[in-house]
């Protein structure tokens, strides 16, 4: 069976996942929220997401080893537990509905204006299906494959900018307050609460540690590749003009002429987009999938992938009549309903497990995954620093 | 079993993506090189589009280079489609690397056009941008340069290389544009294309002037010694052009070539005066000079840079006192103020066309003659 992930796998699964839904529409509606500060925002909110990224995984360390319905069964008894399953299953599903339909809206919007949606949408979920059929570990190498692209993606878009770049468009700071500053914080919990994806997959992750790392990690690249993308926005862009933009990550990229040969590379960026929408399909269609089979008590969950996928390509036809109702859905109805079921949810449940004293105490565990975080970071640093004093002098110095 | 199955449904995956709804065969489509925009009649659009000709093999010689087709109708888009009435062709819009539009269109105001241009994602951002100046947008279109043949390909060349080597007239990208338009605390301008005729049926196509803007609309134009001004201050490095300074001993004129100049603008309230603190660094190399003074020694240097610190500092004060006459803020004045104080800008916002124009400056202008080329000493004939 292929259901086991490595660290690096989960990472770059998760990543991948949110930064694909952040990366081209998002910055628009930042800038609609935030103004001049939105670039600030994203910080802010990569504060939240770091002790985020902790909660949502401190549930599942106290049951190693028990998936997600398992463990809500020991805390919080059978019929809940499933009742709780099915909630899961539902929001992933509705989750994998707007991603399809953000997927194939910016396409009929830019790429393929004629072209029915609805051919799109279920070829999208036939490919993302297919490798769902063959399991996690699938997903998790195809997202190491093209989240090394994606990380090339946004580097190449920052660095390509900069002959555009106009600093001074950051400018003035907190210009109207904190509130703009809070709205987008609020916008952005759409994606910050997908850091719960993490528990989902706890199981099938080594050890606990991995799931540490693969959480602080993911908090800490989501940040930086979101605050790259609207900050080149940002600078390229005076943000009154950006925020009426409906893409206006896109139409960055078409400003990019280097050397009058380095132009029109938008087609570049939206084929590499679409292979990290793939990674997401498939992992939110994975995760929708193998709940239903938790919940269902199923021992493989290929017999419900057909019809989830079929579910999910109706509700994204279904769901929103036009764009604006997909926009307001993904930047005022995702956040909220997220944050209760993913983050107020685990912060019940570890309360519940603590209180009913079931499973084991992750505190020793805490202690012990941040040694040994700092330990692999004090030997990264040190090994870097070997490196640097090979080449700057002939022998290493004398420790 | 399974696996014949899955390799019948893979060589299906593979119908779809040998074309689909939306795609256009090469040789049903005629390339947009050029788009010109004029107001027509009472308020229609006249929308213009320039194809190249291509030549074809083993016919005797060439008509013209492109062709233009216009239409007219109460939409850009409309008109724009009903070109197809009269090409066979469809038309790819991508291409095309100049905008040209009618100085009717600009008088009448840009509101819709700006619009349109942010909106119709078959328009370029780094198209340029033209506005024809005493003449209309279909006429410059159909007038071919002296030197290339096609008239939007040169354009769009010209106002790159002037840049570079006269440095007289900014470059505005239709994302400038756009932009600038939507952004509070500042004016786009557009570099003019004008008509020239030198002798009968020998016209030609000349950048003159660069057209200002107030509200989407055409109030007026710079001239070529204001535009110069106006490129000193553009946020960005300004890199190439020449300055004409007069010989500091005879008066003859004297050419130094601008390397790179880097302008800062900053703002300050004093006791409720607007006073713009403008700081250009530029530096040069001595290029030409009409006299045969020993201009180059370590002792003439710094006149001569003061003398350069006067021309710049009189073409900025020329650009900004022309753009106070036609009360509107291409420098971007307002937005300076906003980065600096943004709580008092929120009151002065509303009565921007009041204060404009009574914003004081205070220039300074650190100029460097940095090398002088092929010779160290002025070359004398012997006899």
């Amino acid at each position: 069976m292929n259901d086991r992930v490595s660290t690096r796998q989960a990472w770059m699964m998760l990543s991948i996942s949110v930064i694909t839904s952040g990366i081209l529409y998002f910055p628009t509606f930042l800038m609609q929220s935030s103004g001049r500060d939105a670039w600030l925002s994203v910080i802010l909110t990569g504060l939240i997401t770091l002790p985020l990224s902790i909660l949502v995984v401190l549930p599942g360390l106290r049951f190693p080893g028990q998936n997600l319905i398992q463990y809500c069964g020991i805390i919080l008894g059978d019929i809940p537990a499933r009742m709780v399953g099915l909630v899961f299953v539902f929001s992933l599903l509705v989750l994998l509905a707007t991603a399809v339909r953000e997927f194939t809206d910016l396409l009929a919007l830019d790429i393929l204006p004629l072209t029915p949606i609805v051919v799109v949408a279920s070829l999208a979920l036939l490919v993302a299906g297919f490798s769902v059929y063959q399991g996690i570990t699938i997903i998790g190498r195809a997202a190491e494959l093209i989240g090394v692209l994606m990380f090339l993606l946004v580097a190449t878009i920052t660095v390509f900018s900069l002959p555009q770049a106009d600093f001074s468009n950051l400018t003035p700071v907190l210009e109207k307050g904190w509130q703009p500053l809070l709205a987008g914080t609020g916008i952005q919990l759409k994606l910050v609460t997908q850091v719960a994806l993490l528990a989902f997959i706890l199981e099938k992750l080594d050890s606990p540690v991995s799931a540490f790392k693969a959480g602080i990690g993911y908090a800490i690249t989501t940040t930086g590749v979101i605050f790259l993308t609207v900050a080149t926005v940002q600078i390229v862009f005076p943000t009154e003009y950006g925020a009426l933009l409906s893409d206006s990550v896109l139409s960055a990229i078409r400003q990019v002429a280097i050397g009058g040969f380095i132009t029109r590379i938008e087609a570049a960026i939206v084929a590499i987009w679409v292979s990290g929408n793939f990674v997401r399909f498939s992992l939110i269609y994975y995760l929708a999938v193998s709940i239903l089979a938790q919940v269902l008590n199923l021992k493989d969950h290929r017999s419900t992938i057909l019809p989830t996928g079929l579910l999910a390509v109706s509700l994204s036809l279904m769901m929103f009549p036009n764009i604006f109702r997909l926009f307001e859905f993904t930047t005022h109805t995702l956040p909220v309903y997220h944050s209760i079921i993913y983050v107020v949810f685990f912060g019940f449940l570890l309360a519940v497990a603590v209180i009913r004293k079931k499973g084991e105490p992750t505190l020793p565990l805490l202690k012990q995954s941040y040694k040994q975080m700092t330990f692999e970071l004090a030997s990264f640093v040190s090994s870097v620093k070997r490196v640097y004093y090979s080449i700057v002098m002939p022998q290493p110095p004398a420790s | 079993m399974f696996k014949r199955l899955l390799i019948s449904l893979l060589i299906l995956c593979l119908l779809p993506t040998a074309g689909c709804w939306d795609r256009k065969e090469v040789n049903q489509t005629a390339v947009a090189i050029g788009l010109g925009l004029d107001s027509f009649q009472q308020d229609q659009i006249l929308y213009t589009i320039q194809f190249p000709q291509t030549e074809q093999p083993g016919g005797e010689g060439m008509q013209s280079a492109f062709v233009t087709v216009s239409a007219a109708d109460d939409t850009y888009t409309t008109a724009a489609r009903k070109i197809s009435l009269k090409s066979p062709r469809s038309i790819l819009f991508q291409h095309s690397t100049v905008l040209v539009l009618g100085e009717d269109l600009g008088r009448k105001g840009l509101s819709g056009l700006v619009d349109y241009l942010a909106r119709n994602r078959n328009i370029r951002e780094s198209a340029d941008v033209f506005m024809a100046r005493d003449t209309t947008a279909a006429d410059v279109l159909s007038v071919p340069t002296q030197v290339d043949k096609v008239p939007a390909t040169a354009l769009a060349s010209m106002i790159k290389k002037q840049d570079r080597l006269a440095g007289i007239y900014t470059r505005t990208p239709v994302s400038d544009l756009t932009s600038k338009t939507a952004a509070p605390g500042m004016e786009p301008t557009v570099p003019g294309i004008a008509i020239v005729e030198r002798e009968k049926n020998q016209k030609h196509l000349e950048l003159s002037g660069t057209a200002v803007f107030k509200r989407g609309k055409l109030v007026g134009w710079l001239n070529e010694e204001e535009s110069r001004g106006y490129r000193w201050l553009r946020p960005k490095m300004v890199t190439g052009g020449t300055i004409t300074i007069s010989c500091p001993v005879g008066g003859e004129p004297v050419l130094i070539e601008n390397i790179r100049a880097q302008s800062q603008i900053k703002p300050e309230i004093r006791d409720g005066q607007i006073i713009m603190h403008i700081k250009v660094r530029e530096e040069g190399f001595f290029y030409e000079q009409r006299c045969l003074h020993q201009l180059v020694t370590p002792e003439m240097l710094p006149v001569l840079n003061q003398h350069i610190e006067q021309v710049i500092k009189k073409q900025i004060t020329l650009a900004v006192r022309q753009a106070q006459t036609l009360n509107s803020d291409i420098f971007g004045f307002g937005d300076a103020l906003r980065k600096k104080y943004p709580g008092q800008w929120a009151e002065l916002a509303h009565r921007w066309d009041d204060i404009f124009p009574t914003i004081k400056l205070e220039i300074e202008v650190d100029a460097k003659i940095r090398r002088v080329n092929l010779v160290s000493q002025t070359t004398r004939l012997k006899y």
